[in-house]
């Protein structure tokens, strides 16, 4: 039977190294995926998702399941992420290659040549005006559409009411939409 | 919940599915009257999802480098207590102490010993400076000697009421 996050923490607060492992499984993938969106470069992601778990390691004895284990987590990642934005301010140029080499690569994969100029456009106008949003806008959209979290988890990662999750994708949501009137 | 901006702004929300119950029938209800509210709707709707393909993107990697980098921080996490314990243990064991001892005397005459540390309880420099005519050639010698900075300054000028008074035969170099 699989255990649960609360039982896996437990034990890893025990010194089980696998317990921890297991764990790391579990979210490597979606914690990557939200710093990703968060920070749009994938070494940056990398780098953070490792420090993550590592912070996510030396502060579990701490952790006393008032929260789920995921979203003390995230709130962790997400921390960190807007963080080293802050730190490494990156430039315009910088994340132009960032986007085009992600653009380049699902366009390997890609069918309808007219189609695919008209979704990488989209995808770079979008992503443009992602990374325009401030980080408590952007953390809301990322976590909300990637993870498809409820705006309580959010709200919980985040440190702020359901109604300021609301109020902020409202917010967010209106910006995007402005800046892609074209495309939408 | 009626006027249709009103509804907008919860638009989202609906979508989301984060409505109450009773909020979210009566948004439906008027999206469905309402075709400016439904093309509003549509828009959410592919803002949506385009957003999720664009963010869903980019999750194929090589994770090898992350389990090595997180593995090997771990493990020096791990090994830092035991790694320090062992350390301290075996340097102030009484047996093992013995050797420091001298060292530490050493190291301290050595410290007390360089210029640049000043003589405990008195921090006045200890410089001095000093001028001296060389009449025989009309020459003044300043010599200024610091200790802290480990300084001299050794400053030679014409003097120009020596050099009238200068004798034609010269004398013996004065000794220094």
């Amino acid at each position: 039977m699989e255990l649960s996050d609360w039982e896996l923490v437990q034990k890893s607060q025990a010194g089980d190294r696998a317990a921890f492992q297991e764990l790391v499984s579990r979210y490597h993938q979606k914690v990557y995926m939200v710093i990703l969106g968060l920070m749009r470069n994938r070494d940056d992601a990398m780098e953070v998702a490792q420090e993550t778990f590592f912070r996510a390691y030396q502060k579990l004895d701490r952790f006393q399941g008032d929260s789920s284990f995921y979203t003390w987590l995230y709130r962790i990642a997400v921390n960190l992420s807007i963080d080293a934005q802050r730190r490494q301010k990156r430039t315009p140029l910088e994340f132009r290659e960032s986007v085009d080499g992600l653009l380049e690569k699902q366009n390997e994969v890609a069918k309808d040549p007219s189609a695919d100029l008209a979704n990488k456009q989209l995808r770079e106008k979008l992503l443009d005006a992602i990374n325009d949003l401030t980080p408590e806008h952007k953390a809301v959209i990322v976590l909300r559409t990637i993870e498809g979290l409820s705006y309580r988890d959010i709200g919980e990662i985040l440190g702020c009411s359901e109604g300021t999750v609301m109020s902020r994708l409202h917010y967010a949501r209106k910006k995007l939409q402005q800046k892609l009137r074209a495309w939408l | 919940m009626t006027g249709c901006e009103n509804v907008r702004g919860f638009l989202g929300a609906f979508l989301d599915g984060e409505l109450p119950p009773g909020e979210s029938q009566s948004v439906e209800r008027h999206v469905r009257q309402c075709p400016v509210c439904r093309s509003e709707r549509e828009r959410l709707d592919r803002l949506n999802t385009a957003l999720r393909e664009a963010l869903g993107a980019g999750g194929e990697v090589a994770w090898d480098p992350f389990w090595r980098g997180l593995e090997r921080r771990l493990e020096a996490k791990r090994r830092w207590p035991a790694t320090m314990a062992e350390w301290l243990e075996s340097a102030f064991a009484p047996a093992k102490l013995a050797w420091a001892i001298p060292l530490v005397l050493v190291a301290l005459i050595g410290l007390l010993s360089l210029e640049s540390v000043p003589p405990i309880g008195r921090r006045d420099r200890n410089s001095f400076a000093a001028v001296e005519s060389i009449n025989a050639y009309g020459q003044n010698v300043a010599l200024f000697r610091d200790s802290e900075t480990r300084t001299t300054v050794i400053w030679l000028e014409q003097n120009q009421e020596g050099q009238d008074e200068a004798p034609t035969t010269p004398e013996p170099s004065p000794a220094f």
